[in-house]
């Protein structure tokens, strides 16, 4: 028998991945389907047309895929740690008054990480998933991590905390194609996703209302009202806890003031929010902690992207001190800079790398 | 491909016998046995035939037999039974039961029930003290497994059934795992009720009875025809019937022989894998089925285990299909106070009258391969 090359492809019972099983499928690849169950979902989350990720409903999606293209599947539980390395955190990250991203800490900490020892586990030389993104080795023998060719769709910000050894193991098979491309492939192959809704913002908050599922999961999280203050300390009103605000928000902040007030500063241990008109929350950059590189040559000055979904920024980084610590200045003056955000660092199309947003500048 | 099952306490081959007589009464196209013409009677005689069959073979009487779609089935009648009635408010069992009788004693506990659980400890035992000292007077209902599907630890139906009886509780045994595995007679244990699939005793899937002693208490779950003298309402499974009693017959014979051999096979098989891992767990019982051997490989998680003995071919699982479903680490090993690490990397291998000792030794080459994948 010919010896194929093993692929493991993370299903999430979403239209991507689905299609990333095909196409690999496609190319010859022996492939094995596996679903994370990662959460349990309430009832009202498993509604129709959910936009969720990972549910029960959608790791039998992933099932019926696996069925149709005739390739095993299986759904491992990893419930626990999930809970530990991506909720906790999050539910930390409002807790001390920074914004956090769970989609980085899943890749990193699960996907990456757990998923790729059981793929290695299940003899596979690569990991696959249907993130839009794409890999490609230079002549040097360095992997690098490139945009998707859909740029409303590229997904390169969530994946630059891949080092070397991991995109070397790492199939993007969709990063080459549109989403419209992706979803007419589904269509034309029949396969039972190709018509789902897209999964957006945080698969466990399926309302995007976090805070209330902070206080309802975690209600130990004791989320004390306090003031919301001026540039000068004056108080400006009451806010409901730290955790319902994010650095740059301007929307439900119910003070009346003659001018718009954005949040520009979270103060966790005094418990005080800090109100300013827009001039203020332009700033000059950010300090970023656990920085990592995935090549070896990025170069100082380059672009940074501080929100999913957000252009890129020129910048002009330097080594800060530690090793893993930099200070990112902005070329000009920018707006909504986010603590607990990931800052990931671009040239042209080229993810460079990525760290955490510490402290505005 | 190599296709090795070993999945017998999920579901059981059908027996070829079995298959044949599904094939024929299919063929024969049944009518209707509550009919009074002659294609009806005709039915019923196939029925009667069975029902003869199925309570010499089960030590039960005939009339004390209610066919049903599973032990599911039976188990959740039994437990209705007992919700509709207001005397006794309390029910004593295991932690270590099927979901088909703690989902239902979830569900009377919102109906004022109170459910009290006897320590089954991770050699399967339970302390006969300890039922004696949980049953009383407000005791409604003991319901205890005759086998455990997941570790075929056996349980000592009979004796907690004397305790049951003598403080006026009914009894009541899911005997699924244990019909056509071990000898077992429904008058010498005197249960009240039991419950049984033909599906996990190479018969066909969807069939089951429930025996129900004579003059104990019931009232039927499925309401409306008369059937099965108004205990359980549907047209009977004509089909199912003929093909639960030949199950049961190819299951009982040379019982005795039978389960020595597995026993060999067993033996075999346990050897076979502590020469390929020595540092394997087995979990075991003085009083196990000879076709089940739940094990652990300390470090290594089930279901990447199971996953690679699936690409390889051979089918196994956790321990309950009903349970993998939800994906959770065995609450059977974890209520029987075994780790939860331990309990993570368990799998449970189980075989029956087909299984050949060249397929133990297949088996085996299996998982040297995929146990050295996952140590590499």
């Amino acid at each position: 028998m010919k010896h194929h090359k093993r692929v493991v492809v993370a299903m999430s019972g979403g239209v991507d991945s689905s299609v990333a099983a095909l196409l690999l499928k496609k190319e010859g690849y022996e492939i094995i389907g596996i679903s994370l169950k990662l959460w349990d979902y309430n009832e009202s989350s498993r509604k129709e047309n959910s936009k969720t990720c990972c549910s029960f409903e959608d790791i039998n999606d992933a099932g019926a895929v696996c069925a149709q293209l005739d390739i095993p599947f299986y759904a491992f539980n990893y419930k626990k740690h999930f809970e530990e390395n991506v909720i906790l955190p999050f539910v930390q990250a409002y807790r001390e008054g920074r914004t956090p991203n769970p989609c980085v800490l899943c890749n990193q900490h699960v996907k990456f990480d757990r998923l790729l020892m059981e793929a290695q586990k299940l003899g596979a030389d690569y990991l696959a998933t249907g993130h839009y993104a794409r890999i490609k080795k230079d002549e040097g023998g360095i992997y690098r991590l490139l945009k998707g060719i859909d740029s409303a769709k590229d997904q390169s910000y969530v994946l630059f905390g891949l080092d070397q050894n991991i995109l070397a193991r790492t199939l993007l098979p969709i990063g080459d194609y549109t989403k419209e491309e992706i979803r007419k492939m589904a269509r034309t192959q029949g396969l039972p996703t190709a018509d789902k809704h897209e999964s957006q913002d945080i698969c466990f908050v399926p309302d995007n209302d976090y805070a209330r599922f902070i206080q309802k999961n975690y209600p130990s999280t004791e989320m004390r009202k306090g003031a919301f203050i001026d540039e000068k300390g004056s108080v400006l009103g009451q806010h409901e806890g730290i955790h319902a605000y994010t650095v740059g928000q301007r929307r439900g902040l119910s003070v009346s003031h003659s001018e718009r007030l954005y949040v520009t500063q979270i103060d966790s241990e005094r418990n005080e929010i800090r109100l300013g008109p827009r001039s203020l929350t332009y700033r000059q950059g950010f300090t970023a902690g656990r920085v990592k590189w995935i090549v070896p040559d990025a170069p100082n000055d380059c672009f940074v992207k501080i929100r999913y979904q957000r252009n890129e920024i020129p910048v002009l980084w330097t080594a800060e001190g530690e090793a893993d610590s930099v200070i990112v200045k902005f070329k000009e003056p920018h707006f909504g800079v986010t603590p607990g955000q990931a800052a990931v660092f671009y040239r042209n199309d080229e993810v460079l790398g990525g760290g955490w947003i510490e402290n505005i500048l | 491909m190599l296709q090795l099952y070993f999945d017998y306490n999920a579901t059981t081959p059908l027996a070829p016998q079995v298959k044949e007589i599904l094939i024929e009464s299919l063929s024969a196209d049944y009518k209707n046995p509550s009919s009074a013409h002659r294609e009806g009677r005709l039915a019923k005689r196939k029925i009667d035939e069975s029902r003869e069959k199925i309570a010499f073979l089960l030590g039960c009487q005939e009339e004390e037999i209610v066919f049903t779609s599973g032990a599911t089935e039976g188990n959740n009648a039994v437990l209705h039974l007992v919700g509709e009635q207001n005397k006794r408010k309390t029910i004593v069992t295991t932690e270590t039961e099927h979901d088909s009788v703690l989902k239902p004693l979830e569900f009377l506990k919102t109906k004022g029930f109170q459910v009290k659980t006897v320590y089954v400890n991770s050699k399967g035992e339970t302390d006969l003290n300890e039922w004696k000292k949980l049953i009383d007077d407000q005791t409604a209902l003991v319901s205890l497994m005759a086998v455990n599907n997941e570790t075929g630890f056996i349980f000592p139906v009979q004796e907690v059934a004397e305790i049951a009886h003598n403080k006026g509780a009914l009894f009541h045994t899911d005997s699924a795992c244990a019909v056509g595995k071990i000898p077992l007679s429904f008058s010498q244990i005197d249960a009240d009720f039991l419950t049984l699939s033909a599906c996990k005793c190479y018969g066909p899937k969807g069939m089951g009875a429930l025996i129900i002693k004579k003059g104990a208490p019931f009232i039927p779950w499925f309401k409306g025809g008369a059937h099965e003298r108004g205990r359980r309402a549907g047209t009977l499974n004509v089909s199912g019937i003929a093909g639960l009693a030949l199950a049961l017959d190819f299951s009982l014979s040379d019982l005795k022989q039978e389960t020595e051999r597995q026993k060999r096979l067993r033996d075999k098989l346990k050897t076979g894998l502590k020469n390929i891992d020595r540092n394997v767990i087995f979990h075991e019982s003085d009083h196990q089925l000879p076709g089940t051997l739940h094990l652990a490989f300390p470090g290594l998680l089930g279901h990447t285990l199971l996953a690679n003995l699936d690409l390889e071919g051979v089918s196994a699982s956790f321990g309950s299909a009903c349970q993998s479903g939800s994906l959770e680490v065995s609450r059977v090993l974890l209520a029987m106070g075994v780790d939860e690490k331990e309990a993570a990397g368990s799998i449970r291998l189980s075989f029956g009258r087909m299984t050949t000792e060249g397929e133990i030794e297949d088996l085996l080459k299996v998982f040297e391969t995929v146990l050295r994948r996952m140590q590499t």
